[in-house]
């Protein structure tokens, strides 16, 4: 064992020593090098470069240094002193809202005072109203805006709840704690800042949230996709700087993991339509859907409460109206229906609705059956017209069971009809949108198709004046006369005389006929007995009866009434 | 960085007396005057220095009756009971509890003279985003720390906005101390890293304080107090120590390690002081309440995680009333505990013996 060898020795076995050492520093080195130039670098140094001997210091703030000694309590001498468990103490049933692991040392920090952090930070340009007590000021513990921490992520978790990924098959950027529960450390990394904000991912068209968010239909939608940009007119959609377009932005168009305006689903504004309005008011979406609310008959979206749910019975639900009714911010994509098509177009695909015989359908098929969900199922609550038939259900009017319907449900009971438009026959079906729709709405504008609001009573296309008397003009009756041919009507000889009731007794259509269908009799014949208004306008004739007898052919009929000091009893054409 | 487990034979005697002392009514001692209910720190046959008296989450835990007539606020939030959402801070002041609540976005004033419950959600123009701190004058007059907002605002008693208190150069209001006397508050400023001194009108006096780890510098200073000679008590927080300065904002002395074990502070946070000087120190993250003469020395810990009483989760500020109860605020838990410091009859020098 000469010189050299137990040198040679003495290196080989030092070298092995000294190369681990070396990477062990050189990789904690790169760790700290990363964490110091982050905000995560909380050792008092002051401006100024960072100084090296602070690289030890850099950890202490999180992972506590411990002493090997406990102090004795002065007060307490006959025991000795305590060794604090910090954050891997058992949960000891903790509730929603509490936090354990890692987000006690997370939230411990990140408490408003030591650091803002956006825990239960109002997020800039969310817009505060001081309305009723919803979202945030709901009171109760575990309302958080927040995204919850500290539950336990597990397969059983992902079945129940039907759109989470199994967390088997999470991506490896995504850390679940030891005991498999999703901390704040599962989204950030507090060591490193590689991407904004501590996150372990790059959020760039979503991708951290549908890591373990799966929502149908989601990825060919229109939000996933779209590159529409925000004007930079109004408050932000999104939290700023952002990315530039909506598809980027993703699930931050609507949604906000920390400080959400709303809670429950941690939707973005706490004001419910403004969730959607924010973006379709022209700033962001090619179509400004907002004013169209503005007008004086439209969709009471304004009066939402978050009474809506996604998972909702329409049988059982508290009667409510907001955007997600009749639109699936997750599913709809930009392709719109073809003009006249009764199937529902990409704005409206994965809506719930009612079908005509009154069953409730996960994804409509109908245009008129995301309709019917609200209309088709209660009897409203507002004043309308009385006629002899009371029920205002839409649904039970349109049934094709029915003696006569407008052919939306179904091709109308009438083969002979005359006097329509010639883009119609009678075997044509319509939606409730070729009378129910913007009624200024023009070819390449910005305004949007649909019932979202009106000029006209009853959220018409057209005019149509339904009450007692009316002067008789095109303009009157627009929304009809756009399919049934004025002069037609008015100068035909044969059949029940229009001209006469319409032009010189001034009675509306409205008077004898319901726009949706009749229960009782053919063409749609159902008088009205009072107007909105309340004011009487048939009532029954001289000898008490209020009918109409249909001839054996068309065209010919028998009524029981009197109307304007006309006794008919009978009358007959 | 590694934990070491407690060795399982102390652990189990441990648990053994803090459970029996946790159980048991205070026994012995001369049956003293308050029928002795909760459980008592240190455990018996010590003498019980700390007694728990009740826990605060609603309205209800202090008497306050919500009628529908009476409160609009349960009209307007239909069924659901008024509840701290997630409170940090409390004082109190002609019998009215204030609580500071950023989780509710909001200053709680519990009143159960007039059996009322205020929440002051607006202050002039603006809302409350993170009100974290809070003091209160002898008349009633509370000041609210909001850090987002940058701003001290001055609220009344029956929840009146009446100003801002301070605001200019503040980076991060936290800690509030208000020294009636002098008639001064004092304002910690958490990211700035000093306290700035404010006469009752609002006009700035003067500030101390730079970022650094020596003496009467701050590594983000969180909480404060005032002892019974007006000295200014601040937790600084990053610093893991206590330190005191006199009312002008001179240094006095400090105390205070970074550690696990008890006599150290993993996260310091709220401070007080009770009538004999002893100095309280809330630790979140022991999710325990640490007692210390003003030389350093430990003289109790009481809490432990959990729910119950006498348990704590991530616990914030502190506030020790005139007649030496202690109030904590159990931040995660959502509530305040309320605690008797139980003095000597005859004056205790923090006790060389039982």
């Amino acid at each position: 064992m000469n010189a050299r060898q137990s040198r040679e020795r003495s290196v080989g076995r030092g070298g092995r020593w000294l190369a681990g050492l070396l990477l062990m520093s050189v990789s904690l080195a790169v760790l700290a090098g990363n964490l110091a130039l982050t905000k995560h670098n909380l050792t008092p140094s002051g401006p100024g470069p960072v100084k090296e001997t602070a690289r030890s210091g850099l950890c202490v703030f999180c992972h506590t240094p411990h002493h090997a000694q406990a102090t004795r309590a002065l007060w307490n001498r006959n025991l000795p002193g305590i060794t604090y468990q910090l954050y891997q103490s058992p949960t000891m049933k903790a509730q929603p809202g509490q936090p354990t692991g890692a987000s006690r040392l997370c939230l411990s920090c990140h408490d408003g005072v030591l650091a803002l952090g956006s825990v239960r930070m109002p997020t800039p340009g969310s817009q505060f109203t001081l309305g009723p007590l919803t979202g945030p000021g709901s009171l109760g513990t575990n309302l958080s805006d927040d995204h919850p921490v500290s539950i336990t992520y597990d397969s059983a978790l992902a079945a129940l709840q039907g759109q989470l990924v199994d967390p088997v098959t999470l991506p490896p950027a995504i850390h679940l704690d030891q005991n498999g529960q999703l901390q704040c450390t599962a989204c950030h990394d507090p060591h490193e800042e590689i991407n904004p904000d501590f996150l372990r991912m790059d959020d760039r068209y979503g991708n951290l949230c549908t890591a373990c968010h799966q929502i149908p239909f989601w990825r060919g939608s229109i939000h996933a996709t779209s590159t529409q940009t925000w004007t930079g007119a109004g408050t932000p959609p999104w939290p700023q700087p952002g990315f530039p377009t909506v598809g980027e932005n993703a699930c931050l168009s609507c949604h906000r993991p920390h400080g959400a305006g709303h809670p429950q689903w941690l939707m973005s504004q706490m004001d419910e339509p403004s969730n959607c309005t924010l973006c379709h008011d022209g700033t962001a979406a090619q179509k400004d859907v907002a004013t169209e609310f503005l007008k004086p008959f439209h969709h009471p979206i304004e009066s939402a409460q978050w009474t809506h749910r996604p998972d909702e019975d329409p049988v059982t639900m508290v009667r409510h109206v907001t955007c997600a009714d009749c639109h699936n911010p997750h599913a709809a994509t930009a392709s719109p229906s073809a003009p006249g098509a009764l199937t529902v177009g990409g704005s409206q695909q994965q809506v719930s609705g009612v079908s005509i015989a009154g069953a409730v359908v996960q994804a409509a098929t109908y245009k008129y059956e995301i309709c019917l969900k609200c209309h088709g199922l209660q009897e409203p609550s507002t004043p309308g017209i009385l006629r002899q038939d009371a029920t205002r259900n839409i649904r039970l009017r349109l049934d094709p069971a029915n003696p006569s319907y407008h052919p939306v449900a179904a091709i109308g009971k009438n083969p002979t009809i005359t006097g329509l438009d010639p883009k119609y026959t009678s075997a044509s079906q319509i939606g409730c949108i070729d009378c129910h729709d913007n009624d200024t709405w023009t070819a390449g504008g910005t305004q949007p198709r649909g019932p979202h609001g009106s000029n006209f009573r009853y959220l018409l296309a057209q005019q149509y004046q339904a009450d007692d008397p009316v002067v008789e003009s095109y303009a009157n009756y627009a929304l009809c006369y756009k399919c049934h041919d004025r002069a037609t009507l008015l100068n035909s000889t044969t059949g029940f005389p229009h001209n006469r009731h319409l032009v010189l007794d001034q009675a509306s259509c409205a008077a004898c006929h319901d726009a949706h269908g009749s229960r009782n009799n053919r063409a749609l014949v159902d008088f009205m007995l009072r107007t909105r208004a309340g004011l009487p306008v048939v009532t029954p004739s001289s000898s008490g009866l209020l009918k109409f007898v249909p001839g054996a052919t068309r065209g010919h009929g028998t009524c029981y009434l009197t109307c304007h000091g006309h006794d008919h009893n009978p009358s007959v054409y | 960085m590694g934990k070491r487990k407690i060795p399982l034979w102390s652990a189990l005697v441990l648990s053994l007396v803090l459970a029996g002392g946790c159980g048991t009514t205070g026994t012995g001692a001369g049956g003293s005057a308050a029928a002795a209910k909760g459980p008592v720190w240190p455990a018996p046959p010590a003498r019980p220095r700390i007694r728990y008296l009740r826990s605060i989450a609603t309205p209800a835990d202090l008497g306050i009756r919500q009628s529908l007539g009476r409160n609009w606020l349960a009209r307007l939030s239909g069924s659901r009971p008024v509840h701290f959402v997630r409170p940090t801070s409390v004082a109190d002041s002609q019998g009215r509890l204030y609580v500071a609540d950023p989780g509710a976005r909001a200053l709680w004033i519990l009143d159960p003279t007039q059996q009322r419950v205020i929440r002051v959600r607006q202050v002039g123009k603006s809302l409350l985003r993170t009100p974290v701190a809070v003091a209160v004058r002898a008349d009633g007059v509370a000041f609210v720390a909001d850090s987002t907002a940058r701003r001290v605002y001055r609220v009344g008693s029956d929840g009146r906005f009446l100003g801002i208190a301070a605001e200019a150069g503040l980076q991060r209001p936290a800690g509030l101390a208000w020294d009636e006397r002098r008639g001064r508050l004092y304002v910690v400023d958490s990211a700035g890293h000093r306290v700035l001194a404010y006469d009752r009108n609002g006009d700035k006096l003067f500030s101390w304080g730079v970022h650094g780890a020596g003496v009467g510098e701050f590594n983000y200073p969180t909480y404060a107090t005032l002892d019974r000679q007006g000295h200014v008590l601040v937790t600084d927080s990053l610093n893991f120590r206590i330190q005191a300065f006199d009312a002008d904002g001179h240094f006095l002395w400090q105390f205070g390690s970074h550690g696990d074990t008890s006599g150290s502070f993993a996260l310091p946070k709220g401070v007080a002081v009770d009538s004999d000087g002893h100095v309280y120190v809330v630790d979140a993250l022991f999710d325990a309440v640490q007692i210390f003469r003003p030389d350093g020395t430990l003289l109790l810990g009481f809490g432990r995680h959990g729910s119950g009483p006498g348990r704590f989760w991530l616990p914030a500020g502190i506030w020790i009333d005139a007649q030496d109860r202690i109030h904590v605020v159990d931040t995660y838990n959502h509530r305040v505990q309320v605690f008797q410091y139980l003095r000597a009859a005859r004056q205790d020098t923090g006790g060389a013996r039982p």
